[in-house]
Parts: structure tokens; sequence; C-alpha cells
């Protein structure tokens, strides 16, 4: 107890020098056109709050995100089962999952806004390749530290391959896949965002591209520190769900 | 009536490295069968020979085994539990179609029924051995292969699975093939004991055991006198012979 609530004042004492350096760099370069104060900014942040509309362009943002996190994941887990089951599988899609990997995003942009231009579309499709190979690798080694004991086991007792797939593969990854989630939740809010500045027409990027055509900094800065609260708030939200699942004993296999 | 398992002279190499050479046993309906033989003998390969685990690949030396049962269960050195589900689910794993019933005395056999919502890793060495035998009574197995099972154990709890594991054997009348390197364990429990010799491993010896049900526990004086008189007839070096 007395741990955790000393782990908790360094946490805050964390978030104090963060605002307190902010702070003191706006006010040194004074000009609220380069650098908005955390007050001023934060001023901006509760009269959209006020209004309401920035829950929407969230909601927005957020629905490409999860919708692009999901579609990774729809193509990702056979992928990656496919890839972790055998070599030769592995030798064959790895090419393409590196190249998936390393190509810029805007070189995918520049693709997608030819076939589908500004919309919706475009954002979805950049969170789906930039989260795919993280998924396909998370899986793919998830399957090779399948125990080869339990599928032993396994084939004396004569169990379906169905069942072997189902109880001991899908159990083998869960972990792997929990953690390729957790680091897509919060990667997702980033490239959603960055795809909705170069390509979108709605959502938290497309209002920081216009916050910063009409020079309008102190929002620019709104904006981001939204998208910050959301991402860290998701990223926090899953932490928490996992450490009940933990909780409930689901944890064990990790540690025997 | 016919062996379950029949081994006749076999042999086996993993690659130029022989490890057994001319093994042969039977196992029949009904009968438990153990072999003994030092650590490294080869022991645990002729075991998972006759599970179906090994596949020839050219390895295969000579000689020729027959198992005559498609339900086999194996009671491994490890208890090799799924980690991730509890005890209730690691049996309907082998036996899916075993209801809440049969699953409550399997596990009741082995004193576990308190523990079938626990996960392995909430559970001590000794009580996972335990769900490792109790996952291969609930496959309703012909032929029960045991990997040294009990190698971990404490004397205690190893002498009480042994007895719990005979008095089933007796009622449901299926065969075991118990591999290990104690021959008080196989005294215990094996009505017929083949000694090994060390890698590559041949026959040594049979013996009979004829040590009545009451005197089969681990530390009965009768059974211990039975195993001091075999250590003295094959083992003690000749120069400690009267």
């Amino acid at each position: 107890m007395a741990k955790t609530k000393g782990k908790n004042i360094w946490t805050l004492g964390g978030i104090a020098l963060f605002f307190g350096t902010w702070w003191l760099l706006a006010r040194f370069i004074a000009s609220p056109l380069i650098l908005p104060g955390p007050w001023q900014v934060l001023q901006v942040l509760f009269e959209m709050a006020r209004t309401g509309t920035v829950f929407w362009e969230l909601l927005r943002t957020f629905s490409k995100g999860i919708l692009g996190l999901g579609i990774a994941l729809a193509l990702g887990l056979p992928f990656g089962l496919l890839m972790g089951s055998s070599p030769k599988m592995e030798e064959l899609f790895r090419p393409l999952t590196m190249v998936i990997r390393s190509m810029p995003v805007v070189s995918w942009l520049s693709t997608v806004l030819v076939i589908w231009g500004i919309g919706f579309r475009a954002p979805v499709f950049i969170v789906v390749v930039s989260l795919l190979p993280v998924i396909i690798f998370n899986v793919s080694q998830g399957v090779a530290t399948v125990d080869t004991r339990l599928m032993e086991m396994a084939r004396v007792y004569r169990v379906s391959r169905w069942e072997i797939f189902r109880q001991v593969y899908l159990g083998s990854i869960f972990p792997f896949l929990l953690s390729a989630v957790k680091v897509s939740l919060g990667t997702m809010w980033k490239v959603a965002i960055v795809a909705e500045y170069l390509a979108g027409n709605t959502g938290i990027g497309i209002q920081l591209s216009w916050s910063k055509f009409y020079l309008d900094t102190p929002a620019v800065f709104a904006y981001t520190l939204l998208a910050l609260v959301a991402g860290l708030g998701f990223e926090y939200a899953f932490e928490f769900l996992f450490r009940k699942w933990k909780v409930r004993g689901v944890e064990s296999w990790q540690h025997s | 009536m016919a062996a379950l398992v029949t081994v006749q002279g076999l042999g086996w190499k993993f690659g130029q490295l022989p490890v057994l050479d001319g093994v042969s046993l039977e196992v029949h309906p009904g009968q438990n069968v153990a072999v003994v033989g030092p650590s490294g003998c080869g022991k645990t390969t002729l075991l998972r020979l006759i599970a179906g685990l090994l596949h020839s690949h050219g390895h295969h030396g000579n000689g020729s085994f027959s198992v005559n049962t498609a339900r086999i269960a194996f009671v491994f050195q490890e208890d090799r539990l799924i980690p991730w589900k509890n005890v209730a689910q690691n049996l309907r794993f082998v036996a899916p179609t075993a209801d809440e019933a049969t699953l409550h005395e399997t596990l009741g056999l082995m004193d576990m029924s308190e523990s079938r919502k626990a996960y392995p890793a909430q559970l001590s060495g000794g009580m996972r051995q335990r769900v490792n035998v109790a996952r291969a009574l609930v496959s309703n197995p012909e032929l029960i292969l045991m990997d040294e099972p009990f190698q971990s154990l404490d004397e205690t709890i190893k002498a009480n699975i042994l007895s719990r594991l005979s008095k089933l054997q007796a009622q449901r009348g299926f065969s075991t093939l118990l591999v290990t390197h104690s021959l008080r364990e196989a005294l215990c429990f094996a009505h017929r004991i083949y000694f090994l010799t060390p890698r590559p491993a041949t026959n040594r010896f049979v013996q009979d055991v004829t040590i009545p049900p009451a005197h089969r526990h681990l530390f009965d004086p009768v059974l211990l006198q039975e195993e001091g008189k075999i250590l003295q007839r094959w083992f003690l070096p000749d120069s400690h012979k009267e």
C-alpha cells in the first residue's frame, strides 16, 4: 500500500514536472503563436468540451482506429498462425510482411489517395497496414513457443486437430496477442490522427490540420493534449482489464 | 489372450548412437509390467516407441513391436498439464465426452475433487502429478504407460498414489507399463519386472513378483525384504557375497 502511494506521488511529480517545464518554456518564448502556455491550452480544451463538438471528433478518430485494429487482427491472426506453424510459410510471407512494415506511411498515403481520395477509407487503411506487421509477428512468435510436450500429450490421447488448435495453439498465442493489442492501442491513435491529417475529412487529425491552417496554435495543442490523454487512457484501461484477468488466475501459464 | 504389447528383440538407434539393443517384453490384459533399468539406459525411448511418439525415419534398428489397443494413456515424467486450463478442463481435454459425475469421481480417486477449479500453477508438484494420473484414468484406457511419473515426489505421496493406482487397476482391469529406476516402486506395483542393462539397453533378467497385495506398500517390511533379496542376487558384486 505504502509502495503504491509512493509510486503515485512520483507519477504526480512527473506530471507536474511536464507541465512546469512547458509553462517555463512558454514564458521564456513568450509567443502564444509558437508555444501557448498550459493554462491557455486547458482553457481552449474546456471550451471545446463545453460545446461537445470535440467528443464527436474524438469518436470519429476512434472509430477509424478501432476498425483498423479489428481488420488488422482479423488478417494478422490467420497469417501469424500460418507463419508460425510452418517455416516454409514464414519464408513465403516474411518479405511481404517486412515490406508492409518498412514502407513509409506517406508512400501508402500517396497510393490510397489516388484510389480512394480524401475520406474515411484512407485513414482506416493506414491504421491496418501500420498494425498488421506487429500483430503478425507477435502471433507467429506465439505459435513458435507452443510447448511441443503438450502436443505430444495431445497426440497420445488422440485429441482432434481442431481441439489442439483451439485449446493449445490459441491458448499459447493469447499472451502474445494481448501484448500486440496493447501496443496497437497506443499506436492506433497516433497513426489514425496522422492519416486523418493527411488524407481525412473528419476527426482529430483534420481538426489539427485546420487549426494549423488558421494559425490557432492553442487549438493545435488542445487537440494534441486530447489525443495524448485518449491514447494513454485506452492503454491504461486495457492494462486494468488485463490485470483483472490476471487476478482471475489466467496469468498462471506465464509463470509455470 | 493376446498380449496388448509385444516387443521382440527391438533395437533402436538415434543416428549412429545405439539406444536399445534387442529388448523383448510382453504386456497382457490386466497385467502390470515394470521395466527397471539405470537412468539413461533407454527406458523412456522404449515407452515413447510403444506410444507412437517416435517415428522410424531411418533410425529403426532390428526387431519389432506391436500394440494391440488404441486406448492408450500416458503418465508423463512431468505433468504436461495445459497451464491456462484448470484441473477439470485439463481432464476434459482428453475426455471431451466425460460427464461431470465422471470427472468428479476420477478426481476424487486422486483426492483432487476440491481442486477442480484450480490452475496448475496453483497446485504443488504432488497435486499436479495426481492430476496427471487422473487425466490418464478419465480417458478410460486399456493400457497406461507411465514414464517415471513419481520421480520428483516424496516417498509418502509416491506410496499414496501407487497404492490408489494398484487398487484401481484391480477394480478396472486396465494394464500398465511402468518404467522406473526404482526397484521398490516396481515391486509395489508390478506383476512382472523386466530388468534392462545400461545403454544400449538389452534384457538382463525377468522377475515375476509374488508379493501379496496386502504387502505391496513402499514401506512394507515384506516388500523391503524382497527388494533386498533381488538386489543381493543380481546386483551385489561377487566380492561382497558371502
